[in-house]
């Protein structure tokens, strides 16, 4: 628990609130019996032969092999009476993976429909092909857990998370997935149940998304330690989180949908990069700009970048070469006395602030920028998400948010084709279609880069102020067909 | 279709009254909502994967007669796409599964008719050979009947191998199943399953039916005599 006069709101606030003692499968002496010490981890030999695995512990590198080594022997020293899967299971697994290495192919088997009663995802299903030699991983589903916003656990939280992965699975997690889910991998399907039972009812938890559902929402950690925040991203997470339960965990979707929040531009949880729809703290107003801190740091006074440019020489810090000049829209200016910024022209690339973090702050009239549709390669290429609404305001509950999200959303399920992003989706269909049909946003020249050399993009005549008129006879005398 | 959007208060009470309509299986008034509010039909979707059977079949049944209705004003198209939203959650490669979706393929079958090919052999390819969903597959199965006797017997082997299964929910199934298809290959492995007299519940014509696994067995074996 926390520091005596430090304890956490949730810890004071929360009524019945568990700790690790209410919840945990193991107890402590058996926990000590299960404790190895590092001879003991040297002389330890798992059952498999794994010569090419254990090329991997060489070198100066963390090594999963070294990981789930330990994970076997603390597995042994447990006991098979302590364990709901076989014992063995991590040494079968490092088995297998050797086999793959050797056959240079993969010996888990395609998928397999699986899940837990009452919810379409957060369960993925995997078999091995190799069960007689391996029976203790004839299983390993891959179980995802909905993280707490931010990624902030207490001890509490891990341990309690801790045993029922061990004691309900292989003991192997990781932490996290790309999606920012907590992940047990490797569990049997009869455990499946318990362990949704465990997580729910006593660590007051619950299953990821996987599959054609909204995925687990994943957030910075925002204002809780970030100056640069600009909305409250572990509340907006959290809120939309447990608005979309239904979406979470009951698939209605045409493919998978992925909520990110990132507090500021810096884009701490890659939104833009991996987000139907990423939500991007901005601001309004101006930079806040300290001009005797801009001297200071010119003067050396500060270090650059919160001081992360250590270990050697890097030289004196130069304001013009690694500040103005590296501007992208060239906004920037410096006198040698005074700093200053065409604040219309910035673009929030944030690049100035992380440079200057005592410098220079985010302006205070604060919102999010609304992007939709970045996606990894699936049926077309990668893609960014797409500023759609350049400033909103957020607060809760969000309504005005969640109004957006679902007109989206409801177009998507009407129109998306089977394993269709978002973004595959408004692709096929066009941005003018996805803004003004969907979204009723009027098209502004600023959606696009190179408004006369896109082709996909056609503005109405009431779309521009003044209008136009067209004689096509006129134009067939410069343009003959 | 018409298309409001609310707030999560809005949602609540979508929910709440979807929750009223299905409990009295108020159909007409649940098809008639789906069409006007787009809530309403996301709603009976999200309850396909609802625990509580009261809720669930007739969500299942609702979600049938909407296809229905769609199918009859030409929307053929519509329906056949989610047709193939329900064949990918039981397909689908990254994590899901559509519990409910063998079950809701064969209502709209029973619904539309003309569907059964292909979808009702592809719903026996896609769901005989996952263990979640095998007890759908064969309520699917039954709930079809004797429209199902090519399929059944061209998945032959897989599906009388259920029978060897310990579940007696799968058994009680099986048998019913079977009886209504009135496939006689089955008549061996249902003479079998004499002497189990655990109990178990079978949705069937908008109610459930409980009998002991033998009177299932016994119930099929007469009908495919009769046929």
């Amino acid at each position: 628990m926390a520091a005596e006069g430090q304890e956490h709101l949730w810890d004071k606030e929360e009524k019945e609130h568990r700790t690790y003692n209410d919840i945990r499968i193991f107890t402590e002496e058996e926990l000590k019996k299960a404790a190895y010490t590092e001879e003991e981890l040297k002389a330890f030999k798992i059952k498999h032969a794994t010569p090419q695995m254990d090329e991997l512990e060489k070198g100066p590198w963390p090594s999963c092999f070294s990981d789930v080594k330990r994970e076997a022997l603390h597995r042994k020293k447990l006991g098979q009476d302590n364990l709901m899967l076989p014992v063995e299971c991590c040494e079968d697994l490092l088995g297998q993976v050797e086999l793959s290495y050797i056959n240079k192919e993969t010996h888990w088997k395609h998928g397999g429909i699986i899940g837990v009663l009452g919810y379409g995802g957060g369960v993925i299903g995997r078999y091995s092909d190799q069960q007689d030699k391996f029976p203790s991983i004839a299983h390993f589903h891959t179980v995802r857990i909905n993280q707490p916003g931010g990624h902030f656990y207490n001890t509490d939280y891990l341990r309690g998370l801790c045993d029922i992965c061990e004691y309900r699975g292989s003991g192997i997690m990781n932490m996290h997935g790309s999606t920012g889910d907590t992940i047990f991998l490797g569990t049997f399907t009869e455990q499946l149940e318990p362990i949704f039972f465990d997580l729910t009812h006593d660590m007051g938890g619950d299953i990821g998304g996987s599959g054609s559902n909204l995925r687990t929402p994943s957030d910075c950690l925002g204002m809780a330690r970030c100056e640069w925040a600009c909305f409250d991203t572990l509340d907006m997470c959290y809120d939309m989180t447990m608005s979309f339960q239904d979406e979470l965990h009951r698939p209605a979707f045409p493919y998978k949908y992925k909520f990110k929040f990132s507090g500021c531009p810096n884009d701490c949880v890659a939104a833009i990069a991996r987000a139907d729809q990423s939500h991007i703290g901005t601001w309004k107003d101006d930079i806040r700009i300290d001009q005797e801190a801009v001297k200071e740091y010119v003067a050396g006074k500060i270090p650059p970048d919160g001081g992360a440019f250590a270990g050697r020489d890097w030289g004196p810090f130069d304001i013009q070469k690694e500040v103005i000049d590296l501007c992208p829209t060239q906004c920037m200016r410096w006198d040698g006395n005074k700093l200053t910024i065409n604040n219309p022209e910035c673009t929030r690339c944030m690049h100035c602030i992380d440079v200057m973090p005592e410098a220079l702050r985010p302006g205070v009239d604060t919102g999010i920028t609304l992007l939709f549709g970045a996606k990894a390669p699936i049926l077309e290429g990668a893609q960014m998400s797409l500023v759609t609404i350049p400033f909103m305001y957020v607060k809760k509950p969000y309504d005005n948010l969640k109004e957006v999200t679902r007109k989206v959303q409801d177009w998507w399920m009407e129109e998306g084709k089977n394993r269709e992003r978002l973004g595959e989706c408004i692709q096929r269909f066009g941005l003018k279609t996805f803004i003004t049909d969907v979204l009723g946003i009027p098209v502004m020249p600023q959606s696009i880069r190179e408004p006369r050399s896109n082709p996909y993009m056609f503005f109405k005549e009431s779309e521009v102020p003044g209008g136009w008129k067209r004689d096509i006879k006129d134009y067939r005398k410069k343009h003959p067909l | 279709m018409k298309f409001l959007y609310n707030t999560l208060n809005m949602d609540k009470s979508v929910r709440k009254h979807i929750r009223e309509l299905l409990e009295n299986r108020d159909y007409d008034r649940l098809v008639d909502l789906c069409e006007a509010d787009r809530n309403y039909w996301k709603e009976v979707r999200f309850r396909l994967y609802e625990i509580d059977e009261k809720l669930r079949w007739p969500a299942i049944e609702t979600f049938a007669k909407i296809m229905k209705k769609w199918w009859e004003s030409g929307r053929e198209k519509k329906v056949r796409e989610y047709i193939r939203n329900l064949f990918w959650s039981i397909n689908d490669e990254s994590g899901g599964i559509g519990w409910n979706a063998p079950q809701t393929i064969a209502e709209i079958i029973a619904n539309i008719p003309v569907l059964i090919d292909p979808y009702g052999s592809m719903m026996i390819a896609h769901t005989i050979e996952e263990p979640p969903l095998v007890k759908g597959c064969l309520w699917g199965i039954g709930r079809l009947g004797e429209k199902m006797a090519e399929s059944v017997d061209f998945f032959k082997e897989k599906l009388l191998s259920v029978f060897q299964s310990d579940d007696v929910e799968i058994l009680g199934l099986a048998a019913w199943a079977m009886g209504e298809v009135g496939y006689k290959p089955a008549v061996p492995f249902l003479e079998k399953l004499r002497g189990n007299k655990e109990n178990v519940s079978i949705y069937i014509k908008s109610d459930f039916q409980r009998k002991s696994v033998e009177q299932w067995a016994e119930y099929a074996i007469s009908t495919i005599k009769e046929n």
